[in-house]
């Protein structure tokens, strides 16, 4: 079984923000803390291209390198977890991480600066898998459940992959390979058929 | 508002309606009179009903909550409200009442066989709740790309979905019984009417001018019996063509002296249909030229505010109407006055406004969910780059966006290409800011939405489409200064 | 002289053993249970594989990121 990765095809994303709105109902996450954001280049020009972004949790993740408590933790599926009681929020992750997938709450016990949040891959946390505990931590544990992270399931153009590194590869090479690069991704004969194919 | 004697809001959300109302305004304009209702409705997820989406299917919506505090379902309000009124008894005579939290309320699935009972012509019959129940159980048998079903059986009714297409899309002609699969596309000559398929109806008259208006000889859906063109189906044509005999004797009763769409049985629509693969509103010809219409082509006319008077003097607006849907309605004497007041020179920007991802609407029920809030926290106006720099603007300054109808409106600017140098954008999502103050204390409390913007409508015109009365919401003009 | 450069090589040697890669095992929590172990709330857990079995949770991932992610396998060429 391959680690768990997110691929994210910034043809098809069209930064409606989806994944955002999932990932924040689902483990209700609140104001301020961002586990998922979309990022667009060029807005409003031709050539806009949009990607979402979370903790790609990294195979050598940063954050777990430097993290002065060691309060990092990587499940055997590769996906990078941590402890929110053994977290001092003093930063360095947020700094480590070329994401910038560390997120703090404005409110929190250290008063200006909280506990780490971050993305999950919709694994919980340390907590007993499916507790209450767990969800008021680290939001829902959907791995546990048989499920895939709530952001890739809800992506209205399946721009956002996520899952076990070899089939979400597996799913983009097919696409790739059905559509083409450049531009042969859009078109008329894309969204009709092709033009061998086309009639009138 | 405050000259209203009586004002309901019947909402899941107290909206901006609501606040305004509570809002103070002049007191010599309070009516003391007045009375204002806000009643809470139920939301979808605490009913169950039919849904129509805007490809012309249905579906079927379960309730997941009993009705939250004091809120109840629009039918149980209507429900109330002619008990109030004494006429309960004629409204709801065809509904059985099912208790919702102690008190009664129609039963959806009875609301919508009466809807099946009797509206023929948009074809809103052949959708029973069952039907659609069991489309919603077993979506798995429609194909992805054509949302035909090619077989498959409910595994509780044992209703067979071969043909049906998903939600049965309006028009699905004929009683459930007769089993009309909906229509995926309309008029599409090359299906049976039985498989979805139509032809252009006959609902302009069989000719005009001396020339025909029904198809030529051809010209007709697969394998209807009729090769050519014929009339909308009344009992006179089914009679004529020697089918009404093929309805039973019930049928025969209920169809006499009628015409397709006063037929309470169905039955000349299924003899019509599944006999003979014919059409019942008629085949004819499309046409281009509509002759009823104030513009028969499509005439370009420039609108009552804009910034090119040169424009309207050539493609000048309708003439007033005395009485547009029982109410006189005005164009060319407010263009003519605008041309005469040099209304472009003071707002010399034209203001149009669109849609956002985050939000829908009028947004009450949207900004009222804080990940959606957080996503747009401002209402804004898109300027561009020079109109921008024309007035000392940079992104991201707050700016009055000055309406012709005397409206300021406070926004945030975003410069961007997006729009050209003679347009400015808004959002028309927002509410709740009135003309730069906050009504947060003028909403119920703990109910206002989390993000409250200005309304794009308070800078919009007067102005209305010359067919349907819309109003004209996407062109305007107004002007921009900074904050 | 070779004491020194013994003793330098065993420095550098010590010194540069912090450049190899850390183990990035599991560490801290040994009480997070792996995800396989399920949830225990029947009512929201995924049908189709059997708690505790990996492979056969590997699959159920598997046939759930084909059937939602990979629209080239549902619709017809």
């Amino acid at each position: 079984m391959a680690r768990m990765k997110f691929i994210c095809d910034a043809e098809r994303c069209i930064e409606c923000n989806g994944c955002v709105t999932a990932c924040k109902n689902e483990h209700e996450v609140p104001w301020g803390v961002n586990r998922r954001r979309v990022v667009t280049l060029n807005d409003g020009v031709p050539g806009e291209k949009s990607i979402s972004v979370a903790c790609m949790h990294c195979s050598d993740a940063p954050c777990m390198a430097v993290c002065p408590v060691n309060c990092f933790y990587k499940t055997e599926e590769g996906v990078v977890l941590h402890d929110k009681d053994v977290c001092i929020g003093c930063g360095y992750c947020s700094y480590a991480c070329p994401f910038g997938a560390p997120q703090f709450p404005s409110q929190g016990t250290f008063g200006v600066r909280g506990k780490m949040d971050k993305c999950t891959f919709c694994a919980g946390g340390p907590e007993e898998n499916g507790s209450q505990a767990e969800f008021d931590k680290y939001g829902r544990n959907r791995l546990a459940e048989g499920k895939l992270p709530a952001c890739a399931e809800m992506c209205s153009t399946k721009a956002l992959l996520a899952g076990d590194g070899d089939v979400v590869s597996d799913i983009f090479r097919q696409r790739v390979v059905q559509r083409g690069k450049g531009a042969e991704v859009w078109g008329w004969g894309t969204a009709y058929g092709s033009a061998a194919k086309q009639g009138a | 508002m405050d000259k209203l004697d009586l004002l309901v809001v019947v909402d899941p959300y107290p909206s901006a309606t609501a606040a305004m109302a509570a809002m103070p305004g002049k007191p010599e304009d309070l009516n003391p009179n007045r009375a204002v209702y806000l009643l809470p409705a139920a939301t979808q997820f605490e009913t169950s009903g039919s849904c129509t989406a805007s490809n012309r299917s249905l579906q079927w919506r379960e309730k997941v909550i009993d009705p939250l505090w004091e809120s109840r379902s629009d039918h149980m309000i209507m429900y109330q409200l002619a008990q109030k009124l004494g006429f309960d008894k004629e409204l709801c005579k065809n509904y059985k009442m099912q208790k919702v939290k102690g008190l009664d309320e129609p039963v959806p699935e009875d609301i919508l066989r009466e809807i099946n009972k009797c509206v023929w012509t948009i074809g809103y019959t052949g959708q029973s709740p069952e039907r659609l129940k069991a489309h919603m159980k077993n979506m798995h048998v429609f194909d992805v790309k054509t949302l035909k079903a090619k077989g498959g059986k409910d595994k509780e009714t044992g209703y067979d979905f071969t043909g049906d297409y998903f939600g049965l899309p309006w028009p699905c002609y004929g009683t459930p019984e007769m089993k009309h699969p909906g229509t995926s596309n309309l008029y599409d000559t090359s299906k049976h009417v039985m498989d979805g398929g139509g032809n252009f109806r006959a609902n302009f008259g069989v000719e005009r001018e001396g020339k025909n208006l029904l198809a030529e000889d051809g010209s007709h859906s697969l394998g209807a019996d009729i090769t050519t063109g014929y009339p909308e189906l009344d009992h006179i044509l089914l009679k004529k063509l020697g089918w009404w005999d093929e309805l039973t004797d019930d049928e025969k009763k209920a169809a006499e002296g009628k015409n397709w769409k006063t037929d309470s049985s169905g039955g000349m629509i299924r003899v019509f249909m599944k006999n003979h693969g014919c059409h019942p509103f008629g085949n004819a010809k499309a046409r281009a030229v509509v002759w009823n219409f104030p513009d028969p082509i499509p005439q370009h006319r420039e609108p009552l505010y804009g910034t090119r008077p040169d424009l309207m003097a050539k493609y000048p607006t309708h003439d007033d109407k005395k009485a547009f849907w029982r109410l006189p309605t005005l164009y060319k004497t407010v263009q003519d006055k605008n041309i005469a007041d040099k209304v472009h020179e003071k707002f010399p920007l034209i203001l149009t406004s669109g849609r956002l991802v985050e939000y829908e609407g009028g947004g009450e029920e949207t900004r009222s969910n804080p990940w959606l809030a957080e996503l747009q926290q401002e209402a804004y106006v898109e300027i561009h780059p020079k109109t921008a720099a024309d007035r000392g603007i940079r992104n991201g300054d707050r700016v009055w966006l000055l309406g012709a109808t005397g409206a300021r409106l406070n926004v945030q600017a975003l410069v961007t290409e997006r729009v050209d140098t003679g347009t400015v954008w808004m959002p028309f999502h927002f509410s709740g800011r009135w003309q730069g103050a906050d009504m947060l204390a003028y909403y119920p409390k703990g109910a206002a939405p989390v993000v409250r913007g200005e309304a794009v409508n308070t800078a919009t015109t007067y102005g209305y489409d010359s067919v349907t009365m819309m109003q004209e919401t996407k062109t305007t003009v107004c002007n921009i200064e900074k904050a | 002289m070779r004491k020194i450069l013994i003793l330098s090589a065993v420095t550098a040697v010590m010194a540069l053993g912090a450049c190899s890669e850390k183990p990035q095992e599991l560490v801290s929590p040994g009480n997070d249970k792996p995800v396989q172990s399920g949830t225990g709330v029947a009512v929201f857990t995924q049908p189709g594989w059997t708690v505790g079995d990996k492979a056969s949770w590997a699959n159920q991932l598997k046939a759930r990121a084909n059937y939602g992610m990979n629209d080239h396998q549902r619709a017809p060429k």
